[in-house]
């Protein structure tokens, strides 16, 4: 027993000042994700595209807030294995409650509740304000949870909060009038008196039990049939008495506190709904003709059939899937659309490849061949083909008029991995 | 000492040695007794009603106010039966309670404080140790566990609301946030995300209890309370068939491997008890 | 206490050998604890340096070094402590356990008793303390693995402790107390067993989680296994009858009889 707990302690040291060395050593980089590479990518590319993200800043002290705000698209091409958002709520992914959410909106309505009957093919607003509460560097993700589908999690941006945690309060009026100094430790001074309390009665209860000869003289007690010896007259008086002062406590305390919190209200449980934020007619449609994967090359390949319904030319600005922005780094119009807060790490700088970048005529069909080539594929784990049950692949194409005008359009379709580059070769 | 423990002591028929090592096993019995009935108390009550006693924001007038009880009253019924059956020691619910009380304030500060940074008012516990008092009292004074469930579990469910509304009952103040009107208990909910609890994964009265107005509280202590008293009973049964105390015949093959010289595992076990009457 | 105890009871009368010699040593007990505490300890400060900063995507080089590392290193090493100490409790069975004397049979008595005290105390970090904290982890941040920091020290680092132990008690007793060799308990079996099968029925739960339960709601019937084999633990009433049934009895054989016993 202790030969086993002496080599484990010191395995454990071992390979914990290991560790330490390392992390001196390397500063690996905390993590910047919060679960989401694991999430099939038919999900993360098929269900919530978030766009024209922002976020306010970068650097806040303790109680800042920092707004993240911007619009997701609700995939047509809704994968079978998630359920529909028909009931869903806006949250965040931050490490614990490091930062505290002050205010959400989707589409302008407070959603401090869940919201229900969200349409697929359409896209809505939201806006989350967050409040810095412990200092240090966290990865701030605006996130979707969608009931039977899980957190659908946007892209993540670093803040960095500075000044001390102590400095942190949450002061609120009740609508009675109440002045709560802190939120974080309203009541529980309260609470853990009365527990105390309840506590200390329950330990005279079994000390007054145990501290008698226990186990085998009563046990031999018993076998003799002098049960009266354990259980006596003293015994019910004191069990009479706990009983009267139990009903006497809770009858008396609860009654206080009726009188006191004349005004209490159940916990809030209803959802809202919300209209999509207005379609514009469609001015473009795409389809898709072919996609391949390059395993080894690490690129996205889409032969697409665009079809200009609109009056005016366009160019093919972004594809964005994922999270990931690939833009066409000779269109100026697509590279100001990316937000100067936007995580760079989400924006690879190969950007888009496009096989004829002409603006495509109003009323012209052409087939166009789009390049998306980044290490990210793997690093963000979008490519996991040969563990996936669904090899669809979508995203938003992202079209700029001469006027600097943006139309959207969703693609998608099977994706065919390739594996070599011989068969690469025949593709192409 | 006093008259009526010399009597216990004279009655077990014990030398004075003896009397000392049943003293030192009286500790070890009751040390292991506490750390089991405050693991099992704990696993049980986590993984069967935990989510309601997590969250302030859980604490809802519908489900909070009868799960607790009926998911604490389990373990609380199987040990009162063990310590009652075995030595007529009525502090089963008691310990169990208190136990489990203190684990989970425990773990209130070390984890969802300490490792996960959520402030305690989010994760107060509530507890049904009045109702385990009164269970435990109940027994006594009736020496029958019939009257114990049929009256000291009706107790039990009954009291949970009211013992823990004393210090429960300012968190339902109502607060105004983003223009609606909310309870101060979902504005920490609220304030401090959780991103694998969004709000719609919270089982909570969603106002199916509109015909009993403003007193749903109540008919779910009273329904808590009824389904109290057939939970005692089962697990009161548990609690028994858990003093089951054979032994199987080894086997032949188990006594080749094992070797012995004479015999080691040849005759019946010489002890043969059974829960003393 | 019991010094007052012994001098309180009349006509005092001691007819074994063993008379004034102590029956328990709480040393090997107390060491063990420390042990265990010490491990325990350093698993929640692991957690606290590295769950949150490297362990919320498991897809990350830094998870596999600091996480994936902890994983494969422990479980051969809780388990391989384990079986070096099953095998030294097989190899040093005593072959003639039907023949030993009331003494040394209290006292092996005893010994089973610290071995509980052992195998309680470990259960009990997964219990409660370690089981709780699962909940902080699955239902604050998003579930992407089986293997989470929570998980890796909840399942398979408590888990395999006390499966340790617990083996470990029912080697004991069957290898050195008669009645346990005699016959299998069915309560010290049922004790030792159903904690144990908490482990296997970690296949259930990360296989009903793959059904997109991505959001954690702890009371969900999925996780109901966990509870419904933690109260095996009940079967402690029944190890209470054998254990305490016989030691009253060398409690007299060993301790002589009371000169007045009534």
């Amino acid at each position: 027993m202790s030969l086993r707990n002496r080599w484990g302690l010191r395995a454990g040291l071992v390979q914990l000042s290991v560790l330490l060395t390392l992390l001196g050593s390397l500063l690996p980089t905390p993590a910047a994700a919060h679960g989401e590479r694991a999430t099939e990518p038919y999900i993360r590319t098929r269900t919530v595209h978030w766009y024209d993200v922002t976020w306010s800043s970068q650097k806040i002290n303790v109680s800042d807030t920092v707004t993240v705000e911007g619009k997701f698209h609700l995939f047509t091409d809704w994968p079978d294995a998630a359920t529909k958002p028909e009931l869903a709520f806006l949250s965040n992914a931050s490490p614990g409650a490091v930062m505290t959410r002050v205010e959400s909106y989707i589409n302008g309505m407070p959603a401090q509740q869940s919201v229900r009957q969200l349409e697929i093919g359409r896209d809505y607003s939201f806006k989350l304000v967050m409040r810095g509460r412990i200092p240090g560097r966290w990865h701030l993700h605006p996130v979707l949870n969608v009931h039977g589908a899980g957190p659908i999690v946007g892209p993540g941006h670093w803040v960095d909060v500075a000044g001390s945690a102590a400095d942190f309060k949450v002061p609120v009026t009740t609508m009675t009038g109440e002045v709560i100094d802190d939120l974080q430790h309203y009541g529980v001074a309260r609470v853990q008196w009365w527990q105390a309390g309840y506590a200390l009665l329950a330990i005279a209860w079994i000390v007054w039990w145990i501290r008698r000869p226990l186990i085998v003289p009563r046990w031999n007690a018993i076998k003799k049939g002098r049960e009266d010896l354990l259980v006596t007259r003293t015994d019910d008086r004191v069990a009479a008495g706990l009983l009267v002062v139990v009903l006497v406590v809770v009858i008396a305390g609860y009654r206080y506190t009726t009188q006191k919190y004349e005004y209490v209200v159940p916990l809030q449980a209803g959802s809202f709904k919300t209209k999509p934020l207005p379609q514009e007619s469609p001015v473009v449609t795409v389809e898709l003709k072919d996609a391949t994967y390059d395993v080894p090359g690490r690129s996205l390949r889409l032969d697409v059939e665009i079809t200009n319904q609109s009056g005016s030319p366009l160019r093919v600005g972004e594809f964005s899937t994922a999270n990931l922005r690939f833009i066409n780094q000779s269109l100026d119009v697509a590279l100001a659309g990316v937000d100067p807060s936007f995580p760079k790490d989400l924006v690879p700088g190969s950007g888009l490849r496009i096989s004829d970048d002409s603006p495509v005529a109003p009323g012209e069909t052409r087939k166009l061949r789009l390049e998306a080539t980044d290490a990210a594929w793997e690093t963000e784990r979008l490519v996991s083909f040969l563990t996936n049950v669904d090899s669809r692949v979508g995203g938003m194409l992202f079209f700029f008029d001469g006027g600097g005008q943006r139309h959207m359009a969703e693609v998608s379709g099977p994706i065919v991995p390739v594996f070599t580059q011989l068969r690469l070769a025949e593709k192409s | 000492m006093n008259l009526n423990d010399l009597a216990i002591l004279k009655v077990s028929g014990l030398s004075p040695q003896a009397i000392k090592w049943s003293r030192t096993l009286d500790v070890l019995i009751v040390i292991v007794a506490a750390f089991l009935i405050w693991a099992v108390s704990h696993i049980s009550f986590l993984l069967l009603g935990g989510d309601w006693d997590f969250f302030i924001d859980w604490k809802d007038r519908q489900y909070w106010i009868l799960i607790i009880p009926i998911t604490t009253i389990t373990m609380a019924a199987a040990f009162q039966a063990i310590f009652w059956n075995l030595f007529r020691l009525p502090v089963g619910a008691t310990a169990s309670l208190l136990l489990l009380l203190v684990g989970t304030w425990i773990v209130r500060y070390h984890s969802w404080q300490g490792l996960a940074f959520f402030p305690i008012s989010l994760v107060v516990p509530g507890t049904c140790l009045m109702g385990a008092l009164v269970l435990d009292a109940v027994l006594v004074l009736s020496r029958s566990w019939l009257v114990t469930g049929a009256f000291g579990a009706v107790l039990y469910g009954l009291l949970f609301y009211p013992s823990n509304w004393i210090y429960m009952a300012g968190y339902f103040q109502p607060v105004q946030n983003m223009g609606d009107m909310t309870s101060v208990a979902d504005l920490i909910g609220y304030t401090f995300p959780r991103a694998g609890t969004p709000e719609y994964i919270r089982i909570i009265e969603r106002g199916t209890l509109r015909t009993f107005g403003d007193t749903p509280t109540w008919v779910s202590a009273f329904f808590s309370a009824f389904a109290c008293i057939f939970l005692y009973y089962l697990f009161w049964g548990l609690g028994v068939l858990a003093c089951n105390s054979r032994f199987f015949p080894v086997g032949d093959r188990f006594k080749s491997i094992y070797g012995g010289k004479s015999g080691a595992a040849d005759s019946e076990p010489a002890l043969k008890p059974g829960v003393p009457s | 206490m019991s010094t007052h105890v012994v001098s309180s009871v009349p006509s005092p009368q001691v007819s074994s050998a063993a008379a004034g010699r102590s029956m328990f040593n709480f040393v090997p007990v107390a060491i063990g604890w420390g042990l265990l505490l010490a491990v325990y300890a350093s698993y929640r400060l692991y957690q606290g340096a590295f769950a949150f900063e490297y362990g919320l995507d498991a897809t990350s080089p830094e998870f596999a070094r600091y996480w994936m590392t902890l994983f494969k290193v422990e479980v051969p090493l809780i388990f391989g402590s384990g079986l070096c100490i099953w095998t030294y409790l097989w190899f040093t069975r005593d072959r003639d356990v039907a023949k030993i004397d009331a003494e040394t049979e209290l006292r092996r008595y005893f010994s089973l008793v610290a071995w509980f005290m052992m195998y309680t105390f470990s259960f009990l970090w997964i219990a409660s303390f370690f089981g709780e904290g699962d909940a902080t982890w699955h239902q604050t941040v998003i579930r992407d693995t089986a293997l989470t920091p929570s998980h890796i020290v909840v399942f398979y680092a408590c888990v395999p402790l006390y499966i340790v132990f617990g083996v470990s008690s029912l080697l004991y007793a069957t290898t050195r107390i008669p009645a346990f060799a005699r016959g299998y308990s069915v309560p010290l079996i049922m004790a030792v067993l159903g904690p144990g099968l908490i482990l296997p029925n970690l296949g259930f739960n990360e296989w009903g989680h793959a059904f997109w339960m991505t959001e954690e709601i702890f009371s969900h019937p999925l996780h109901w296994g966990f509870p419904i084999l933690g109260w095996t633990g009940l079967a402690l009433g029944g190890l209470f009858i054998q254990v305490v049934g016989r030691m009253a009895e060398l409690f007299k054989e060993v301790g002589g009889p009371a000169s007045d016993a009534a």
